[in-house]
């Protein structure tokens, strides 16, 4: 697993403790209890502050599984 | 003194080249494979850099921590980084003990670190103390670290964090707060981001609260449905914060004054519903004037234009508000203060109608939680000051009047503009009072005599200094005023006394004040502690400044000619010669004026004190009072007795006053003194710099006849006594003291 999967795992678990123990590429919403419409934009907030980025709205868009925002990531700040 | 590892020497010799060197060590720790490597690379860069801490590398140590607290060698990596002591190591140090569950050893590691910041790091230190204190079982020590962390918190996820913390410890006991509302949030955008920041804001603030988060966009309906979810919660306080894209404003309004009635009109009516079926109080928020408007400033130039009739909005719900008991909370300020470019999230609002963005939440919480605090008639009512260094530079017993910075060099104007803050404060309402350790003859002298002094004697309600001990003395303010200790908000430049203070007396608002007197104004100012709701007439009776603003752009439009201005002013000049008190504004006149500058000759103090002593120099600091105020010693001439010549060396005179004529009544009192001493006239000269042409020809216009133009540009003049009338000064009160108070002149006068 690359650096920015690791720090994105660790953002996960900082939110959600041991309910995202394990994260798969196929984890959605449904899978982790607490992950509702406001924890996602707490989320992406506390993404783009562990990242040093902002996301765009296509970005947003797309985050809707723990792969997706994986690869969203690294595109923004995999450089 | 442990050795590091041969990779954690190499790791800490290329991190002397980083900007975040223990950020950075985090990121190489974590790629290391080798758990005993890692530890010896955290150790490293904790033993060097390790006092070098922010927000950001706290984050990323934890995270270490947290790993390293999982793998083998565990133990021993606790106890090498307990024997470092840089906040770095104790931070992970305490981290990692929280890890093993050893709850109150973490916590007494954290509580002992030293705060390098008053901001973020202290907010994620005391948030760390007190989750230990909870998992300990020590709830009833943990309420305090938990308020400070609110009151310290920069970043959303902290500050939301102590929130989680607070409804954890609060299922263990009730909070000690001064006050417990029900707070419901209404209006528009998602209301839920704000709740999850507003509680703990609130606790930082004082306030325990329930705090409910309206319907998305129903604002309308929790106020009015006898069934909605806000009349089940039952509110003390009801916020309507409805933002101004709900308003349904065109670019351009035909009727602009109905558009604006209309709006207000609709609120006034949700207020009377919240304040009949609730007895709530309402706090209602103004409208953001958004910054980006495809009209531009057309949408405020323009009569109906969207900006303006917002701004109109704005302006009026001021007013409706007051007479309907309703408190207006400022987002247009609120957002201008933050800065309305980060406030706003285009993204954030089409993806989750969030407003303001998330990084701004802390900042509007804060802010909010100050109108609510007052709303709760919790307002500090009394500040009291420490003296030296904090009123003024340097220490009264030691350094005497003389010594202590106070006006004169921009040191002591930071503090004479701090004094004037302060002295606005009680104008307002907050009476003052003085906590000192200080003989009071010395402390009482800087208030009576100095000359640059903003605040006076009679500006304190209480005044103590003495060599008491200061918690003793803030009691005996408090009683005096009758007010309680947790009224008093305490301002001392020394570190050791705040905390000693905020020991002592924990319920006394002690704000962390930076080094800079430059920066205590708006230090003091953001705490918000003096937040208010009302302004009543008593206050506005002592509210002098008031009237006399008014007063000044009254006489302003007035005045058709400059005459009638000039006299209109009021104007009060005082001539002194030179004296040890003034010598160091004087000195700094001196050497800083440049336009109104006939010769631009630079002095030092012991230039000046030479002047002083010379029996043929006559020494003239001219010191401004008008109406409107006292703007201080803004001139300075210079001049010897040569012969039979009164020659001026020095001439200059601050921009802030320049166009009243003040150089003729300079003049006058140099004439005063060249008939004094019996001479037959008065030399000038003119020095050409870059900056002083407005000067090229002051001394035509006082008639002096020029003798000599050298080739370089500057002239000498000449004034006959004989045959020049004394230049108007009519529209001056002067007090000259310059030829009496001169030193005995003992030239022989031809």
């Amino acid at each position: 697993m690359s650096a920015i999967e690791d720090r994105v795992s660790a953002v996960f678990r900082e939110f959600f403790g041991d309910d995202a123990r394990e994260l798969k590429d196929e984890t959605t919403f449904a899978d982790i209890s607490g992950w509702d419409s406001i924890a996602h934009v707490n989320l992406i907030n506390a993404l783009e502050a562990e990242f040093d980025t902002k996301f765009s709205v296509r970005d947003v868009m797309k985050m809707n599984s723990v792969g997706a925002i994986r690869s969203v990531v690294t595109a923004r700040a995999g450089g | 003194m442990k050795l590091h590892s041969d990779r954690a020497r190499e790791v800490v010799s290329f991190l002397q080249h980083v900007d975040d060197p223990l950020r950075t060590a985090a990121a190489i720790a974590a790629k290391e494979p080798d758990a005993a490597e890692k530890v010896e690379i955290i150790a490293a860069a904790a033993a060097n850099f390790g006092d070098r801490i922010n927000a950001r590398s706290l984050q990323a140590l934890a995270r270490q921590a947290r790993d390293i607290a999982k793998g083998t060698g565990a133990d021993a990596a606790v106890e090498r980084l307990l024997g470092i002591s840089t906040v770095a190591a104790q931070w992970m140090a305490a981290l990692m003990l929280e890890a093993f569950a050893q709850h109150a050893r973490a916590a007494e590691v954290l509580q002992a670190i030293k705060d390098v910041t008053w901001r973020e790091e202290r907010a994620l230190r005391l948030q760390a103390l007190a989750r230990n204190l909870i998992r300990e079982g020590r709830v009833q020590d943990a309420w305090a670290p938990l308020q400070q962390a609110a009151k310290a918190a920069e970043a959303r996820q902290t500050l939301v964090g102590v929130g989680q913390l607070l409804k954890e410890a609060s299922r263990t006991e009730q909070p000690p707060a001064r006050a417990v509302r029900r707070v419901a949030l209404v209006g528009t955008g998602t209301l839920s981001f704000w709740a999850e920041a507003l509680k703990p804001a609130l606790y930082g603030a004082g306030v325990w609260a329930e705090v409910f988060a309206g319907e998305f966009g129903q604002y309308q309906q929790e106020i009015v449905d006898p069934e909605s979810g806000m009349a089940k919660f039952r509110p003390d306080v009801i916020v309507i914060a409805v933002d101004y894209r709900a308003l349904g404003l065109v670019d351009v309004f035909s009727d602009p004054d109905a558009a604006v009635e209309g709006i207000v009109a609709q609120f006034r009516g949700l207020w009377t519903a919240c304040q009949e079926r609730f007895g709530a109080a309402v706090v209602q928020f103004n409208f953001e004037i958004p910054e980006i408007d495809p009209f531009g400033r057309l949408s405020a130039a323009v009569a109906g234009g969207r900006s303006r009739v917002l701004q109109q909005v704005n302006l009026q719900l001021w007013d409706v508000a007051q007479r309907a008991n309703v408190a207006v909370f400022d987002m247009n300020e609120a957002a201008a203060e933050y800065g309305k470019q980060r406030w706003n999230d285009a993204g954030m609002w089409i993806a989750a109608k969030q407003y303001p963005a998330a990084e701004a939440l802390p900042s509007l919480a804060r802010r909010l939680a100050s109108l609510v605090r007052a709303a709760c008639g919790l307002t500090s009512k009394c500040l009291v000051l420490d003296l030296d260094g904090t009123l003024w530079g340097g220490v009264i017993g030691e350094d005497g009047l003389a010594g202590i910075r106070l006006g004169g060099d921009p040191e002591g104007e930071a503090y004479t503009a701090f004094q004037r803050y302060v002295q606005a404060l009680r104008r307002r309402g907050i009476p003052l009072a003085v906590c000192s350790k200080n003989n009071e003859a010395d402390a009482l002298s800087v208030f009576r005599e100095h000359p640059e002094t903003v605040l006076r004697e009679d500006d304190f309600a209480v005044f103590l200094a003495n060599w008491e001990p200061k918690p003793d003395n803030l009691r005996r303010v408090a009683s005096m005023l009758n007010i309680g200790i947790d009224s008093l908000v305490f301002l001392d430049d020394n570190p050791m006394e705040r905390n000693f203070i905020r020991k002592e007396l924990p319920e006394v608002e002690v704000p962390e004040l930076p080094d800079d007197p430059a920066l205590y104004a708006e230090v003091l100012h953001r705490t918000y502690l003096f937040e208010s709701l009302t302004f009543t007439e008593e206050d506005q009776r002592r509210a002098d400044s008031y009237r006399e603003n008014a007063q000044r752009s009254q006489l302003a439009a007035g005045s058709a000619n400059l005459d009638d201005y000039l006299a209109g002013l009021g104007m009060k000049l005082e001539l002194q010669a030179f004296d040890e008190l003034n010598l160091p504004r004087i000195v700094q006149l001196i050497n800083k004026t440049n336009q109104f500058n006939l010769t631009t000759r630079r002095a030092t103090a012991a230039d000046a004190v030479n002047w002083m002593r010379d029996g043929n120099c006559y020494t003239q600091a001219m010191r401004l009072r008008d109406r409107f105020g006292d703007s201080g010693i803004t001139g300075i001439l210079v001049a010897l007795h040569e012969g039979d010549v009164v020659r001026i060396d020095n001439w200059l005179m601050s921009c802030r006053v320049l166009g009243r004529r003040i150089e003729n009544a300079m003049l006058a009192s140099v004439m005063d003194f060249a008939n004094h001493v019996g001479a037959r006239a008065i030399a000038g000269e003119y020095v050409p710099t870059a900056k002083n042409e407005q000067v090229k020809d002051l001394y035509d216009r006082l008639g002096f006849a020029r003798i000599q133009d050298r080739g370089d540009g500057s002239v000498v003049y000449e004034l006959r006594l004989d045959t020049s009338a004394r230049p108007a000064t009519q529209w001056f009160e002067v007090e000259d003291s310059t030829v009496t108070n001169a030193p005995q002149n003992q030239s022989v006068t031809v």
